[in-house]
């Protein structure tokens, strides 16, 4: 009978402290919560990081990314959004490559005649060609009116 | 070219978490906020230079990558492959979060290369995910109503083509 009783008591001991470490369990799991909570807030990148990666992204994939969210559709469709963007972004879109000779280059992005917006991706595609033809250019030592317009573009840039 | 010599000049950072750092003062230039606080102050910084916003696996991350930085730099000859290696294992090996909080880290300390680095990084990852994928990455909800948003969707419809399964 007594045996009885210890094994009871033991098993009741054991019991409290069970609850006692669900307890403690409890409140660190709550407190885990409470630091990830304050971390997720922390991990949210500020505005200006997010226009910075925003303008790697490739153009043909930013309409999609307006869909976001109402603050990202504005700094998508910010004139000056496109334009930084049309300083660093490398993928052109519709680009036509005109070679005649080795001195004769043109290239043209048939959205950029309409749009000032995409405007820097033909320039961009012309210091391509520019940069690989100038030792031809130098070469043949001649200049026409092609290479002197890619030098405006170049310029312009 | 500033000489790596056994007798350089060794800096201390200190992290939020009180982990110490020491950091030779080349590489020491590349972050900016460090080497500002080393111009402002008189003569010799000898006590650590305390980094409150920087944690320390960050910390150690950004040094681990400028530190080999600097060594690929050293051999130019084979400069570039190993860089690029590098730096694709080096993105390949953090998780989201991870990447964020570097983000976070690297704009703090101003390392103009790696913040440059990490948020090509980041671009490459969302450019062909779904609008949901990159509200989840960022944290950002949904602000727009059902209806806007469809409308906008139908709108850059041609934007929607060839995005991966999250």
């Amino acid at each position: 009978m007594d045996k009885k009783k210890k094994q009871k008591h033991t098993w009741n001991k054991a019991k409290q402290q069970s609850t006692m470490e669900k307890k403690k369990k409890k409140k660190k799991k709550q407190q885990q919560n409470e630091n990830h909570k304050s971390k997720s807030i922390h991990d949210t990148l500020p505005l200006e990081l997010i226009h910075r990666i925003l303008l790697r992204v490739p153009l043909k994939h930013l309409g999609r990314l307006k869909c976001v969210s109402k603050l990202w559709n504005t700094l998508i469709s910010d004139p000056h959004f496109a334009e930084s963007h049309v300083h660093l972004s490398a993928a052109p879109t519709h680009v036509c490559l005109f070679i005649n000779d080795y001195s004769k280059a043109c290239s043209v992005d048939i959205d950029a005649v309409f749009h000032g917006y995409k405007h820097g991706t033909a320039v961009k595609e012309a210091i391509r060609i520019r940069r690989t033809m100038s030792y031809k250019e130098r070469e043949l030592g001649e200049k026409d009116s092609t290479t002197e317009t890619l030098n405006y573009v170049v310029n312009k840039v | 070219m500033s000489g790596i010599s056994d007798t350089e000049r060794m800096i201390t950072l200190k992290t939020v978490e009180g982990t110490l750092f020491d950091v030779k003062s080349s590489i020491a230039k590349d972050i900016k906020t460090v080497q500002a606080f080393i111009d402002d102050s008189d003569d010799d910084v000898t006590s650590p230079i305390p980094l409150p916003n920087v944690f320390t696996r960050e910390l150690s991350r950004i040094l681990d990558y400028l530190n080999n930085h600097h060594r690929f730099r050293s051999d130019i000859e084979k400069a570039d492959e190993e860089m690029a290696r590098y730096d694709a294992e080096f993105a390949k090996s953090m998780s989201h979060e991870e990447l964020k909080a570097l983000i976070l880290a690297a704009n703090y300390l101003n390392v103009k290369d790696l913040l440059e680095f990490l948020n090509q990084t980041v671009a490459d990852v969302i450019q062909n995910k779904s609008v949901e994928f990159v509200r989840n990455f960022f944290g950002i909800e949904n602000d727009y109503t059902p209806e806007e948003e469809e409308k906008l969707r139908n709108e850059n419809e041609w934007a929607f083509n060839g995005v991966e399964q999250d």
